[in-house]
């Protein structure tokens, strides 16, 4: 077991180094050199010339620019490591800043998704194994298959359509009331957004729960041909315990260890979806920071977001390996 | 000795002939005994119908559109849909299917467009009409399959520009379906050369690949191709753009399907008509090509079937989001950029017609990689 | 319940249809079978796949879906603690049904492998039974399972409670699977193959372990085999059981002594057993079962029956030979007609009627014309002149096995290691042995679709011995031109998507032998050879059955013209009946080209059949090797001595005084020292756990070689002494045998 976590943990660290080089390799794509359009961009925007290169200075030295591509990897790798995001050119100020809130809300609402899509996806699929060709399997399997095919953007603009035709809305639902939005954390804001959260939940996780219905639904009926559910059969079990102690705990193996595939597509998800309703997401300053060429603070966030997916996987890893037995003692 | 040998083709013969009585199906070939089984699922047969139709469409729709995307009404801006029918004010029924004339006003107040039909005038709908010029596959004509004399049609109504939007998504679609298609064959081939690379030659090279699989999965998708989208140039032609985007979405897009064949290559590998082939004097190459490609293949297809979406979705998202496909050159997700402002959406609910058209386009390709994946299961009785 | 059945019965089953609907129609798995088990009786349930002899099984305890399956008519009776019940009646009440699985009836089931929960521990999925049906504590449940887990001979049964199925091995699964079964001191188990899946010296201990069992816990087994030999020496009483039907019921001695049904027949001459005539053609079954849609009408048995009349279009009345033997057969209808009685008695043979097969002249044995030139083996016939067309001298295939994310050596799978082998032109060599002892490497090994780890491959293709260790893929692939190789598995050894033509001509096309049309016509002939027919060729595998598969794959490896042939376990995967089939088509092309052939399966009754002489092999070293027959009655391995006392022989009454093996197959990874079989062996002594024995021959036998230090003083039991009991089916073609003996 211990081999087991530190093997997945070395890989985990080799996975995130590459994710970095990739996204290095993605900034340094763009034509243009940074620092020139740093210098236009605080010209226009009438600093004083002094503190102009200064900053071009400060930033000369700390990302190495100039210098060849290794050490430049090397010396953003290490301020990303120590909690720097880099300097958005367009706000001008550290994207840390930017992204702070944003971050963590961004990854709570993935984390609800999940949570929601298990919560409604694990029944939903387990039923329609047990009841397969029952009319509520027919359905189901019906629903699913629409769900998967409808992107969770469409979804939104759907959502956003009957809001202003049906509802007469004339401002996109937020995850906060109006009141709220700018106000601090309170116990009132929290319960506020749970009110409006549900909705952006079932948005974004609309796909990905009809996903693992489908496959909750397949490997439900693998496992209940399996022999050994005969042996639980004949040690007359109720059916109700032959399913949820013998079969759900063997048909739900996959699901887990398919967060690491879920996730990263729930937080495509979840971007594209604030940017459609103007959520107070990471999606929004994404697309902005794309839009205005802000290299660095598109760079972070790709990174930060990667990273997240790294570690989630990780932890799915480990969950996975305290249920299963096989992969426990797979020394 | 001779004799015994007689008497064991003698048994033999009378079971081959108990065989025959009985074996109408199994004459056909592995490929014709899927068709049959996909021809079983009806939703899959309609959903290729409708695929085909869609692709067809799209294909030719300078014909099918009745004009031109880039047309401007100027005096029907946006215009709703106005559907054709066939009974006009006087409840009198007409075979040919008309539209009334539409007179544009303003709301007193709000100082919004407002469409009113005018009742007394009627513009019946004809066949092959003559209309906007178009050059398709160097052959000019004015010709297009439907319209009306005298009066334009609007069958999704028009957008803020006055453009008609059906014209429009159907020559959106043209990008949008061909993207699906190019960017799965790009995926396809990355796929198939590096998954059966990793499976059949194993060891480093395989450990190599799949780790490199591994980093490519966990970005996030979306994210992803939005920050590569940096990487364009803004002052390319669109073309090349599209090109590029296409290229861009398969190179993410091709490490499932690499998994996919890598997978199959494994468990055919270690499959005895494999042994069987080197015994006979197979070579690696003829042994990848003449027994683990055909034999991918089936399962290969259905992954890409199911890739399809994917990609055709990645396009919509990126160009909505400003990102991929730029005007003047139109996609599914370049007309949805309209119905993404609240203000248009509330005036015009019409503009999101093109998310219908992507939905169609997706739910065909997963019904029918459902239907092909069900067809070839080796498990399901026939 | 006027209709119970008298209370000596545990089980009635009446008349018993089940149907099954699908897409193509509905099929009848189950066709009026009636069948009892009295108190502590053993019964067997014998027939060959796709009879019905699971469905029948799994109604009993309701485990039989419906839909698809329906109930079409017919009674379970089941002795209960409640008194008789009927449980067909029951399958809508599935708490009734409950109460009566694990308590009063059990189930344990084919494989062992799979039966098991992977994520439950084993003391916890049996306490879970007891706990179901009793009001007892969980510490005395505990208790019990441990009791319980001992008494089914598992070591160190405190230790096992909280192991998971992935920890042990199949005999141990399926020794767990007892213990749950039998937790609950049920009247009546039933079992499903239990020892299919198992390797013969497991399966020999798992059916020791039930007859102890019925003794010390009084209950009564259903169990149902496709393997005669199995309920030999375990049933009481046997029911065969054909497409849907029970064809014949008996006392064991009864079916093995008078079998009465042609079918019954059949199926005990089809087995090559330790006492039939090696290298004679097994009498076979002609055909094969049909599929359940297909079933004749009338007598289901008919169109592969060789008594076959015009009255078997009436469905055959069950007659009463004796008390307590009863068959479905027109033969016995009426006594009174003289050849009834007469034909239960005495074997047909198909053989002997010269008039049937001359009655099909259209069939000639296609000779095979060469189109090399005619090579000495060819000519000359292959008598012990010294050439040899194999010798593989200490040859070794080693794996590594690698873990960790750096890929780190941290041992290695010996799975041949040293291994020294000649054979001679047109002999057959036989290698048998367990589960993963590396016999399959072998043959593997010496065509040079694995690499060794070591040692020299020499081959003579047609003349000198050639070396083929280390020569390049294009130079082997000259050499393989002269080998053909036949595999286990007849679904995987064809690819699906070609057609038989393109199988069976790819080695024609590859070693550019024949183009085009040619391709056709040698197929053609090929396809002929084997009992096919030419226009076969343009179908695809799946329109065969197994054993028509297995034909074309024989029809492949003989393509090239080979002078030696592998043949890896070809009949392993087959029926009974089919099996017979290719044997005894193997042993005619032998002759027919004179081929020299490696001939490779677990069952050494098989081996010994077809073989010259007999390698054992245990975990990946040769044990002994000799003479077929010799090794058989003189075996001087005890390894050898255990593989023979495991081998259950159809004649029941053959009570073996020989002790089994004791214990598994120890971890190829990580064999014991000293003699690897020291482990189990019964003579074991403290210098076998020291000292590797060498391959040696024994003394004053120049070919007779054993690897025991004892070899030479140890006095094994073969199965001489029961040599003088007549075989129950010998087909008399003497004149076939023995002159390709060689040594």
């Amino acid at each position: 077991m211990k081999t087991y976590i530190l093997q997945r943990f070395i890989q985990m660290i080799i996975v995130m180094l590459v994710v970095m080089l990739v996204s290095f390799i993605i900034v340094e794509l763009p034509p243009g050199d940074f620092l020139t359009t740093l210098r236009e961009q605080l010209t226009e925007q009438n600093v004083d010339p002094k503190v102009i290169d200064s900053t071009v200075e400060m930033y000369r030295a700390r990302y190495g620019l100039g210098e060849n591509w290794v050490i430049r990897f090397g010396k953003w790798a290490w301020s990303l490591m120590k909690g720097d995001m880099g300097y958005s050119m367009q706000h001008n100020r550290p994207a840390s800043e930017l992204m702070g809130e944003r971050l963590s809300l961004t990854m709570w609402i993935s984390i609800a998704t999940l949570v929601f899509m298990f919560i409604v996806a694990v029944p939903i699929g387990m039923l329609s194994a047990i009841r397969q060709y029952s009319a509520w399997d027919h359905s189901f399997t019906f629903l699913a298959l629409l769900g998967v095919s409808v992107p969770s953007f469409i979804t939104a603009l759907v959502f956003l359509l009957l809001s202003v035709t049906l509802l007469g809305a004339t401002t996109v639902a937020g995850l906060f009331s109006p009141e709220y939005v700018t106000a601090e954390w309170s116990w009132a804001k929290f319960v506020d957004m749970l009110k409006h959260v549900w909705i952006i939940l079932f948005i974004v996780g609309l796909g990905d729960t009809a996903g693992t219905i489908r496959v909750m639904r397949a490997r439900m009926l693998d496992t209940l041909g399996e022999p050994y559910i005969d042996t639980a059969r004949m040690k007359g079990l109720s059916s109700a315990k032959v399913y949820f102690r013998h079969a759900l705990r063997v048909a739900i193996n996959p699901i887990i260890s398919s967060i690491g595939m879920r996730f990263p597509q729930i937080i495509s998800g979840s971007t594209i979806v604030a940017i459609v309703l103007t959520l107070p997401l990471i999606g929004p300053l994404l697309l902005d920071s794309l839009l205005g060429e802000d290299v660095y603070l598109a760079c972070s966030i790709l990174v930060v977001l990667t990273l997240a997916l790294v570690i989630g996987n990780f932890l799915a890893d480990l969950a996975l390996a305290w249920l299963d037995p096989r992969i426990r003692f797979e020394s | 000795m001779v004799q015994d040998a007689a008497e064991n083709v003698t048994s033999l013969e009378t079971e081959v002939e108990a065989e025959e009585r009985f074996d109408v199906t199994k004459q056909v070939s592995y490929g014709r005994l899927i068709y049959l089984r996909f021809l079983r699922n009806h939703a899959a047969v309609v959903a290729a119908f409708a695929l085909v139709i869609i692709y067809l469409v799209t294909l030719v729709c300078p014909f099918f559109a009745p004009y031109d995307p880039n047309t401007r009404f100027l005096e029907k801006v946006a215009h709703p849909p106005l559907l054709p029918t066939f009974i006009d004010a006087d409840g009198k029924f007409h075979l040919r299917p008309f539209v009334f004339a539409t007179v544009q006003s303003r709301d007193p107040k709000t100082m919004e467009r407002m469409y009113t039909k005018d009742t007394d005038q009627r513009f019946p709908l004809r066949l092959f009409v003559r209309g906007d010029e178009y050059t398709f596959l160097f052959w000019d004509s004015d010709l297009h399959l439907f319209g009306a004399q005298d009066s334009p049609v609007f069958l999704l109504g028009t957008d803020t520009q006055g453009r008609d939007l059906f014209s429009r998504i159907l020559f959106g679609g043209r990008i949008s379906t061909t993207v699906g298609l190019i960017g799965v064959a790009i995926s396809l081939i990355l796929g198939i050369v590096i998954g059966m690379a990793s499976g059949y030659l194993g060891g480093a090279v395989d450990a190599v690949i799949q780790r490199g699989i591994e980093v490519l999965l966990s970005f996030p998708s979306l994210p992803l191709w939005m920050a590569l989208s940096l990487s364009l140039p803004r002052h390319w032609s669109s073309i090349r753009i599209f090109l590029l985007i296409t290229i861009l979405l398969s190179i993410v897009g091709w490490g499932g399907l690499a998994r996919v064949v890598r997978g199959m290559t494994l468990a055919v590998k270690s499959e005895e008509f494999v042994l069987a082939s080197r015994m006979g004097g197979g070579g690696t190459w003829w042994i990848l090509i003449r027994h683990i490609l055909p034999t991918n293949l089936s399962y290969v297809i259905v992954a890409a079937t199911l890739a399809v979406p994917g990609i055709i979705l990645g396009e919509t998202a990126l160009s909505f989001l400003g990102l991929g496909i730029q005007p003047p050159m139109i996609s599914w997700g370049v007309l949805l950029q309209d119905a993404q402002k609240v203000s248009f959406l509330s005036q015009m609910p019409w503009l999101i017609a093109p998310a219908f058209f992507i939905m169609a386009t997706v739910l065909a390709f997963n019904f029918i990689g459902d239907g092909l994946r069900d067809a070839l299961d080796p498990y399901s009785n026939f | 319940m006027n209709n119970a059945p008298d209370s000596d019965k545990v089980l009635d089953i009446r008349n018993l249809e089940v149907s099954f609907r699908s897409i193509a129609g509905t099929t009848r798995a189950v066709n009026g079978v009636s069948l009892d088990v009295r108190s502590g009786e053993i019964v067997g349930l014998v027939g060959e796949s796709g009879c019905g002899k699971s469905v029948t099984i799994r109604s009993i305890v309701g485990l039989v879906p419906s839909p698809p399956a329906r109930f079409e008519n017919g009674e379970i009776w089941l002795r209960t603690r409640r008194g008789m019940t009927e449980t067909v009646s029951l399958f809508k009440d599935t708490k009734a049904l409950r109460q009566i699985r694990g308590r009063d009836v059990s189930m344990i089931f084919q494989e062992p492998m799979r039966s098991v929960h992977p994520m439950m521990t084993i003391g916890k999925q049996i306490t879970e039974g007891i706990l179901e049906h009793e009001v007892v504590d969980p510490a005395e449940a505990y208790e019990r399972t441990i009791e319980m887990l001992d008494l089914v001979g598992l070591p160190n049964p405190a230790g096992q409670m909280n192991r998971y199925a992935h920890e042990l091995s199949g005999g141990m699964r399926q020794r767990a699977l007892i213990a749950l079964a039998l937790v609950c001191h049920p009247q009546l188990l039933l079992a499903d193959e239990p020892t299919t899946a198992l390797d013969v010296t497991i399966q020999a201990q798992i059916l020791e372990l039930i007859r102890d069992l019925r003794e010390r816990m009084s209950m009564s087994v259903l169990l149902i085999t496709h393997n005669m030999g199995v309920v030999a020496n375990l049933a009481d009483r046997i029911s065969v059981m054909y497409l849907g039907k029970i064809v014949e019921t008996g006392t064991v001695e009864e079916i093995f002594k008078e079998p009465a049904h042609p079918y019954t027949q059949g199926l005990l001459a089809s087995m090559p057993s330790l006492f039939s005539q090696p290298k004679t053609h097994l009498q076979s079954l002609r055909g094969v079962v049909p599929e359940l849609s297909m079933v004749p009408k009338g007598c289901v048995f008919a169109d592969r029956c060789p008594h076959v009349m015009p009255k078997c279009d009436e469905t055959p009345p069950v007659v009463e030979l004796r008390a307590d033997h009863s068959t479905a057969c027109w033969l016995y209808a009426d006594v009174e007609e003289p050849h009834g009685p007469d034909a239960a008695t005495t074997l047909p043979a198909p053989s002997d009627d010269g008039a049937q097969a001359e009655s099909v002249p259209s069939v000639d044995v296609i000779q095979l014309t060469r189109s090399e030139p005619v090579s000495d083996t060819g000519e000359a016939p292959p008598v012990d002149d010294g050439s040899v067309q194999l010798q593989i001298e200490n040859v070794a295939l080693h794996y590594p096995i690698l873990r960790g994310l750096l890929r780190r050596q941290v041992g290695t799978v010996r799975a041949v290691d040293g291994v020294d082998l000649t054979i001679r032109r047109g002999e057959t060599l036989g290698l048998v042995g367990e589960s993963g002892c590396g016999k399959t490497s072998v043959g593997r090994l010496v065509t040079r679709l694995v690499e060794p780890s070591a040692g020299r491959l020499r081959f003579g293709a047609d003349g000198q011995l050639e070396e083929i260790t280390h020569i390049s893929q294009k130079e082997m692939k000259r050499v393989r031109r002269s080998m053909g190789m036949v595999f286990q598995d007849p679904l995987s050894s064809l690819n699906a998507r070609m057609n038989v033509r393109n199988i069976v001509g790819e080695p024609l096309m590859l070693h550019e032998i024949a183009r085009g049309k040619a391709v056709d016509e040698r197929v053609g002939e090929l396809l002929e050879m084997v009992g096919l027919r030419a226009a076969h060729q343009s179908r695809f595998p799946h329109a065969f059955s197994g054993g028509q598969r297995q034909r074309i794959a024989i029809a492949r490896a003989l393509a090239t013209e080979p002078s030696f042939l592998v043949a890896d376990e070809p009949v392993s995967a087959l029926d009974v009946s089919v099996q017979a089939q290719i044997l005894n088509l193997l042993l005619t092309l032998q002759e027919q080209l004179s081929l020299s052939m490696l001939f490779i399966a677990h069952d050494i009754a098989v081996v010994r059949h077809v073989s010259d002489r007999i390698a054992v092999m245990y975990l990946g070293k040769i044990v002994e090797l000799g003479n077929a027959l010799e090794i058989c009655v003189r075996p001087i391995h005890p390894y050898t001595e255990a593989l023979l006392a495991s081998i259950p022989l159809p004649m029941p009454g053959l009570e073996t005084v020989r002790e089994l093996p004791k214990g598994d197959l120890p971890d190829p990874a990580n064999p014991p020292t000293g003699c690897r079989f020291h482990t189990r062996c019964p003579y074991s002594q403290p210098i076998c756990a020291e000292e590797e024995p060498v391959l040696r021959p024994l003394s004053g036998a120049a070919d007779h070689f054993g690897a025991c230090h004892f070899q030479d003083e140890l006095d094994l039991q073969g199965v001489e002494e029961i040599g003088d009991l007549s075989p129950p089916a010998v087909v008399n073609a003497g004149e076939n045998m023995s002159n390709t003996q060689a040594t």
